[in-house]
């Protein structure tokens, strides 16, 4: 549960995590988000080459409004980085992503990649992207209208620092 | 949700957790536990967040400590769980109960500590528990529960879950009970947790029996109904809909029926034989035939059966296709829509049926006769009956009424929800007319045992097998309606709702590789890359032909999409590793289909900037983003008719142009399609396009020769604020920023290069000697914007040199833009539009006593036999301003300028001119009349062209010796050197020739223009221009000596 703009807005995370080879599963984790976070680990720099195949997999199966976070994570590691920032950010602008470093370890920056998030479905929602009304797109409106989001973390390549995170 | 995984984390690292995480603390908490056995109001919160630390003193000990798991076990702390659970405490703590158990097995790294947990069958007791389910919020983290179990599904914790001896398998048949939850993330969690169990289950021969002996067939024909069930109300939005307001509706079915394809495809491919042989039988005999394929067949026919829509059903079989690989199911599939008869077909498995009197292999759509709640509980009690008693047996018991109920209800909710009932009652009737088979289902359901099931479902396939293999057999003879229906789809000329969909199906039939070629080359519908190739499907290729002649039309109906398919596919039919195997006259029709969209083209070419911009977007679009057939078919939008405004969001590709601006997009596509179908099949390169090719441009850290270039210097102060020295040199498409190369003297490295195409400049408010310079990278995607890949400030050591910059540039752009429209020109046969200042810069490169008013400074590193810039030797081929230019392909695979290969096609012109074949636009600027004039300049006289070889151009054209563009050719020269002639002298630009005072002697160097022979009698158009001054004539000698040897 978390409060923007006055208004309760509970999200719902889902991890596709280890669900990767059934190809239907992942499929329908995008089709009902409303937000994805694409993480990859900024001490492997195989985890940023693969984004691209993620992405377009992301895309394509999934509302293309769907607000999608560029995470690169374990930023706690800055010595065995190899992936620049500038590269995240690069890939992000041209991608059109938003991009932020965290590190789950430190629980640094976790809370505002989920807030952002949300900040940024709420956004939509307030232009009228989202189609509210129809559940399919990941947006429930609450009982006492709080939005409901549902959004996915799609993480990969070793993400379990910290533990029950996500 | 999130608060409390936070403060999972926090707690992880927190120096105070020392003592919280402890078996001390565990005990303590046991005793907390063993004080408030009962539920109430008060104890609630402490309870929870009892139950809460336990968790998290495991998932601690888990890593650390295993005499924690030890405690745990031996006080058998489990059953306080499950005790809480039982008094029926409410929601609030059945939530955070469930959400605990959840984090707990989700993050059980050890196998032993997960046996722990898993010992003395609490976990199932939990899962056979009632809960409300009513209540989202329990069913969410209930089922969550179940999913994050079937994670930790393997070969050893299985036996915790799949009990052998009493045939319980809580785990699995609790999970798809709720395989039609109306709650869309419920029901992938039930296929994950099936997907789950079937992949340990191949290793588990009990278990595998027990599967499919029990489950199999109550689960899988739910869930075909299920899914046909959603076909029909897919069907009815479709024909309901008015002016597409059914899209948003239709687009979610389409993917529902999507996700359940690749769930069936996945189930699949886990190539579990047992489960696939059920599977398929009920797919295709339940669903594919009966209500797919049937609805191809013509539409009044069949009676009472369900039916769906022509359109529908090809979208749908294009989809099973596309994703499902299964061999023995999509050749079945294939076979009937190829060859089979459906009406014999049909008889021949009633017969069948009515002999064996066993298997559901009636193809019908009907619905199961029994909820799946009710099959299992039948196939429980029969195991109970044979097994005398298992451990929670009573409690299972107690709640089974109660069970049934709401399980009922949500599968009718979920009915209502979807507004299926019209639809299912409609089917209910129907299926009520086959009351007798239906009990002999029943029965034979009953009464099977494991080994006669297995017995008899081999029967029936053999069955199938050979009543397919007598179905292809006759079908030489007999009819193939839903062949013919297919291939009578096509043939709508007016406009490609249907057939972008047949297209479709065949497309993904001869793609899918679980499908028998054979099957395939009966109706010569080859596999892509088949090898030997004779012949193709002559039917086939004259309606591909005839939509590629429609779409070239003005007022063609014929979608983008549409057109990209049908090229795919003739390429497909006749191409063969290298060889095209197209027959002459379908051939002719194709160039016919060309030769209109170039018409078509011409009709929206215009001088305005914004066509530019739009003929290298769509190329890029095209060939970055090549049609993808299964991203296709999973827009819905393409179900509805096809629709010409873009107000309903759907793709430009799926749908009619709207206004003008879409039409010459539209246009431009169609051209660029047919263009390369019939490059292609003609076996010819693509040379002229894209206009700008990736290796003709400077790219960064290029080292060039920059003596006697000009080079203004200045700072670039970028957005960020740093600053730096560089050089700017213009050159023809490009402007770089170079700084100096400290190794050779007059030498520069190119620190950033940018197309000046794509270049704004504007001038600085209050500093005279400062531009603002932004060059944009075009979005590569649609969900990009064009960022900029220079943002910056540049500042000269004074307003001059700042003026002279920026006129530079300006130019640079107008000019480079102005080329590549001649470039399209050429590509569309097109004369070059006379504009003034085109004029006044291309006759200043032909009339060497104009002053230039501009000049590139590459010039001067053409000569280099350095080879790091090998480039140059392509850049330069399009130096001639003004000109369309298009290379010859041995010329641009050439290796560095000091051994070229141009000459063999430029520099021996007699050679060249029957193979390479002289662009109009190129000639008819060249044919400027001061040179034409002098026949010494003859380029055949191998001498003189050879200097200016890098000068040269070469244009391939694609029809050689074509004598209708050869006359045009000659006419549209002719007409140029009229309107040329008044222009020849333009007015010099004074504020420019300033730069150019010292200069003036090299320009002709730029402007050497040299056009190879075409043919003879063009000959008397081309021109060469008199050798160049002496600029650099050291370069051009060395040039001079590496032709030569090509040469001789």
């Amino acid at each position: 549960m978390i409060t923007i703009d006055g208004k309760q807005i509970k999200l719902q995370i889902w991890d596709t995590a280890g669900q990767e080879s059934f190809r239907s599963i992942t499929r329908s984790y995008y089709r009902g988000a409303a937000g994805a976070l694409l993480v990859y680990d900024i001490t492997r720099r195989d985890t940023f080459n693969h984004l691209t195949t993620w992405l377009e997999d992301a895309r394509q199966h999934s509302n293309s409004n769907m607000v999608i976070m560029l995470i690169g994570n374990k930023s706690d590691l800055e010595s065995r980085r190899e992936v620049k920032k500038e590269e995240g950010e690069a890939f992000a602008r041209e991608h059109g992503l938003i991009f932020m470093e965290t590190s789950a370890k430190t629980a640094s920056n976790v809370e505002e990649a989920f807030i952002n998030t949300a900040k940024e479905i709420y956004e939509k929602i307030q232009e009228g992207v989202f189609d509210i009304n129809n559940e399919a797109n990941g947006i429930k409106i609450g009982p006492q209208h709080a939005a409901t989001n549902a959004t996915h973390a799609g993480s990969q390549g070793g993400q379990q620092a910290g533990g029950g995170c996500c | 949700m999130f608060g409390r995984s936070r403060s999972w984390v926090g707690g992880g690292h927190g120096k105070s957790s020392r003592n919280i995480h402890s078996l001390d603390h565990l005990k303590y908490l046991y005793h907390v536990l063993t004080k408030n056995t009962t539920v109430t109001e008060q104890n609630r919160n402490l309870l929870v967040e009892t139950i809460r630390s336990i968790t998290e003193i495991l998932i601690w000990g888990d890593q650390n400590d295993s005499s924690v798991f030890d405690f745990f076990l031996e006080k058998n702390m489990f059953v306080f769980f499950l005790n809480i659970l039982r008094q029926r405490s409410g929601r609030y703590v059945c939530v955070q109960l469930l959400q605990t158990l959840n984090i707990l097995f989700e993050n059980i790294s050890h196998e032993t500590s997960l046996y722990y947990l898993l010992s003395n069958n609490y976990v199932n007791s939990i899962i056979v528990h009632k809960f409300d389910f009513s209540d989202e919020e329990i069913m969410a983290y209930y089922i969550s529960f179940l999913k994050t179990l079937s994670l930790k599904l393997n070969n050893h914790t299985v036996h915790f879950f799949y009990n052998e001896h009493t045939n319980d398998f809580a785990l699995y048949t609790e999970a798809i009970k709720f395989f039609n939850h109306p709650e869309s993330m419920v029901r992938i969690a039930v296929r994950t947790i099936t997907l789950n169990v079937y992949k340990v289950s191949l290793d588990n021969q009990p278990m595998l029996h027990y599967i499919r002996d029990k489950t199999a067939v109550p689960y899988f024909s739910n869930l075909v109904w299920f899914i046909g069930s959603h076909v029909i109300e897919l069907d009815n939005c479709v024909q309901t809909d008015e002016e597409h307001r059914n899209r948003g509706k239709l687009s979610d079915l389409v993917a529902e029926h999507l996700d359940h394809l690749h769930y069936l495809n996945d189930i699949l491919i886990i190539n579990c034989e047992f489960l696939n042989d059920v599977l398929t039988d009920h797919l295709l005999n339940r669903l594919f035939l009966p209500l797919y394929v049937y609805s191809l067949e013509n539409q009044d026919k069949g009676g009472e059966r369900p039916k769906i829509s022509l359109p529908v059903s090809l979208y749908l079989l294009s989809q099973v296709f596309l994703i499902i690989h299964h061999a023995p199911l999509v050749n079945s599939l294939a076979e009937v829509i190829l060859n089979g008869d459906p009406s014999e077909m049909h008889a021949k498995t009633e017969q069948d049926v009515q002999r064996s009197s066993a298997k559901p292999s009636i193809r019908c759509f009907i619905k199961p006769t029994e909820t799946l709640e009710r099959s299992l509980e039948m196939n429980k009690h029969k195991g109970k009956r044979r097994v005398q008693k298992r451990p929670n047996y009573k409690n299972v018991g107690e709640e089974e009424d109660e069970e049934k109920g709401p399980a009922e209800d949500a599968q009718e909710d979920a009915e209502k929800a979807d507004g299926t009932e019209g639809a299912s009652k409609g089917i209910k009737t129907s299926g009520e007319s086959e009351e007798i088979e239906m009990v002999i289902m029943e029965r034979s359901k009953l009464s099977e045992v494991a080994a006669s099931t297995s017995m008899q479902e081999q029967n029936t396939t053999d069955e199938e097998k050979s009543a397919a293999a007598t179905g292809c057999s006759d079908s030489v003879q007999c009819s193939r309606p839903f062949l013919d229906m297919v291939y009578h789809a096509l043939d709508s000329p007016e406009e490609d709702y249907h057939a972008l969909f047949v297209l479709c199906l065949l497309y993904a039939m001869s793609h899918n590789k679980g499908m028998d070629p054979e099957k395939l080359e009966r109706i010569q519908l080859p596999v892509p890359n088949a090898v030997e190739k004779t012949t193709y499907n002559h039917l086939l290729a004259e309606r591909l032909i005839r939509i590629m002649n429609n779409a070239a039309q003005p007022d063609g109906r014929i979608r983008l999409a549409t057109l990209e398919l049908s090229c795919l596919l003739l390429k497909q039919q006749v191409l063969t590793s290298g060889n095209c195997i197209i027959k002459d006259v379908h051939l002719a029709c194709l160039e016919g289909a060309r030769e209109e969209s170039v018409h078509l083209v011409r009709h929206f070419y215009k001088g305005e900037e914004i066509f530019l911009d739009m003929f290298e977007d769509e190329y890029r679009s095209m060939t970055m983003k090549p049609m993808n057939v299964e991203y296709l078919m999973m827009d819905a939008s393409i179900l509805l008719p096809p629709t010409g405004t873009p107000l309903t969001g759907i793709d430009f590709v799926k749908r009619l142009p709207c206004g003008d601006v879409e039409k010459t997009r539209r246009a431009i596509r169609v051209f660029f399609m047919l263009r390369s179908l019939s490059l292609q099949l003609r076996g010819e390169p693509e040379t002229q396009l894209p206009l700008t090719r990736e290796e003709d441009l400077i790219k960064t850290d290029d080292v060039l020769d920059l003596n006697n270039s000009d080079l203004i210097a200045c700072t670039v102060i970028t957005k960020d604020g740093s600053m730096v020295q560089r050089f700017l040199a213009v050159d023809i498409y490009q402007m770089s920023l170079v700084e100096p190369d400290v190794s050779r003297l007059g030498w520069g490295v190119v620190k950033f290069a940018g197309l000046l195409q794509d270049m704004q400049v504007t001038g600085v408010e209050d500093d005279s000697r400062a531009l603002n310079i932004t060059i944009h990278k075009p979005a590569s995607s649609p969900h990009s914007k064009p960022f900029p890949i220079l943002q910056a400030t540049f500042v000269f050591s004074d307003h001059i040199r700042c003026i002279i910059a920026k006129q530079r540039l300006a130019k640079g752009r107008i000019q480079a833009r102005r080329m590549k429209m001649q470039r399209i020109a050429a590509l569309l046969d097109l004369p070059i539009q006379p504009a003034t200042e085109v004029l006044g810069f291309g006759l200043g490169s032909t009339a060497p006593t104009q002053h230039l008013p501009f000049r590139f400074y590459d010039q001067c590193r053409r000569g280099s036999s350095d080879p790091t810039v090998q480039r140059s030797v392509f850049a330069s081929v399009d130096k001639v301003p003004g000109f369309a230019v298009a290379q010859c392909i041995n010329q641009h695979s050439s290796p560095p300028l000091s051994s070229p290969s141009p000459p063999s096609t430029s520099g021996t012109p007699s050679g060249s001119g029957t193979t390479s074949h002289c662009d109009s636009a190129g000639v008819s600027l060249s044919s400027t009349p001061s040179v034409a004039q002098s026949p010494s300049d003859d380029p055949r006289t191998p001498e003189q062209p050879q200097p200016h070889l890098p000068n040269q151009l070469v244009i391939v054209h694609e029809t050689e010796a074509d004598p209708k563009s050869s006359k045009s050719l000659e006419r549209s020269a002719d007409a140029e050197t009229a309107t040329l002639s008044p222009s020849l002298i333009p007015a010099p630009q004074p504020t420019i020739s300033l730069l150019y005072e010292d200069t003036a002697d090299t320009l002709s160097v730029d402007s050497l223009t040299l056009v190879p022979p075409v043919d003879p009698h063009s000959l008397h158009t081309l021109t060469a221009v008199p050798p160049p001054p002496t600029a650099t004539p050291d370069k051009e000698a060395a040039l001079l000596e590496s032709a030569e040897p090509g040469e001789h």
